[in-house]
């Protein structure tokens, strides 16, 4: 049985005590942008309700164009307004660089990925990278509220990058 | 006080009952691509437990580059072997064109954004779409275990689409 069969099951208990949010649109006009850490679970980090906000995750919670896009589509459609970014302590993408993974990459297929890895070193520089590609960006309209946060895997706490 | 304030407060809360740090590696050895979907609480949906999985989540839970960075990454550095993907029903990617809202976008800025928006007209065909980008990919080492869902906001269930 494949780990997918596993959470099916726990999927049908899920639905027997589902109750679903009134509104596709996020209750608290946020947005989450976060790395795909699976020690970092969002909705129990800021204590979330089901419906509250949106949340983007990727490698590393890096602003990439697919959070722009994402971020776009929050705020133009679905009235988003607040931003909020989470990296945290113990990133794998703080353990390795650009040319060593595409190296690897390169070596085992032959091709080299025309993508950045958007590995960095420290996360607190890193989350201002983040917010300053926000910042910058012409196609998200709501820039006032952005805050991002080093999540530490060790305590549970959001400290924030000032 | 700004939602932040609000979720940071409730992280407080969090930090204090906090067990940690687990391990890097996701136990389960999944990665999960998803919707950023407000009412989608993947954690919930699969009886995810931290530390078990990789959670990937944009606008549509489609896979464009970004996921393929982010599974390369999952996969090569992290080790996991297994891919699930959650599409969801009522999705505000079904209520617009990519033309119409780049249009948009354009009209307000004077600058047409250089992405695809990845808007979509029928969720089985999108999941589809997302697994065959996937098998596509040169950059993705492990393909046997991909499998998508279309999550039903109503009642809570996955449904696979085959």
């Amino acid at each position: 049985m494949s780990v997918a069969d596993e959470y099916l099951k726990n999927n049908a208990a899920y639905a027997k005590r589902y109750q679903a949010p009134s509104s596709h649109l996020p209750s608290r006009h946020v947005a989450i942008v976060a790395c795909m850490d699976s020690r970092l679970n969002v909705s129990t980090v800021l204590g979330m309700d089901d419906g509250a906000a949106h949340v983007i995750r990727n490698g590393g919670g890096a602003v990439t164009d697919d959070v722009i896009r994402s971020l776009a589509l929050s705020q133009r459609l679905l009235g988003t307004t607040e931003i909020i970014l989470i990296h945290h302590t113990d990133c794998g993408l703080a353990k390795t660089t650009e040319d060593e993974f595409k190296g690897a990459i390169e070596a085992e297929t032959g091709i080299r990925p025309p993508w950045a890895v958007e590995t960095f070193t420290d996360p607190a520089a890193d989350v201002r990278q983040s917010i300053a590609r926000i910042a910058a960006s012409p196609f998200i309209p709501h820039k006032d509220q952005v805050r991002g946060f080093v999540f530490d895997v060790a305590t549970g706490s959001l400290n924030e990058v000032i | 006080m700004s939602v932040t304030d609000e979720y940071l407060k409730n992280n407080e809360a969090y930090a204090a009952r906090f067990s940690g740090p687990l391990p890097l590696p996701p136990a389960s050895h999944v990665a999960v691509v998803a919707c950023m979907d407000a009412r989608l609480n993947v954690y919930g949906i699969l009886g995810l437990n931290e530390g078990e999985a990789h959670v990937i989540r944009n606008a549509g839970g489609v896979v464009t580059d970004d996921e393929i960075r982010s599974l390369a990454i999952s996969q090569r550095l992290l080790g996991t072997t297994e891919i699930i993907l959650i599409h969801h029903t009522d999705c505000g990617m079904l209520t617009f064109t990519d033309d119409a809202f780049k249009r948009s976008i354009q009209d307000e800025t004077g600058i047409k954004p250089e992405w695809a928006a990845e808007a979509f007209t029928d969720l089985d065909e999108d999941v589809r779409q997302s697994i065959a980008r996937i098998k596509a990919s040169p950059f993705i080492p492990h393909k046997d275990s991909v499998r998508g869902f279309v999550f039903d906001v109503a009642t809570g269930k996955l449904n696979e689409v085959l």
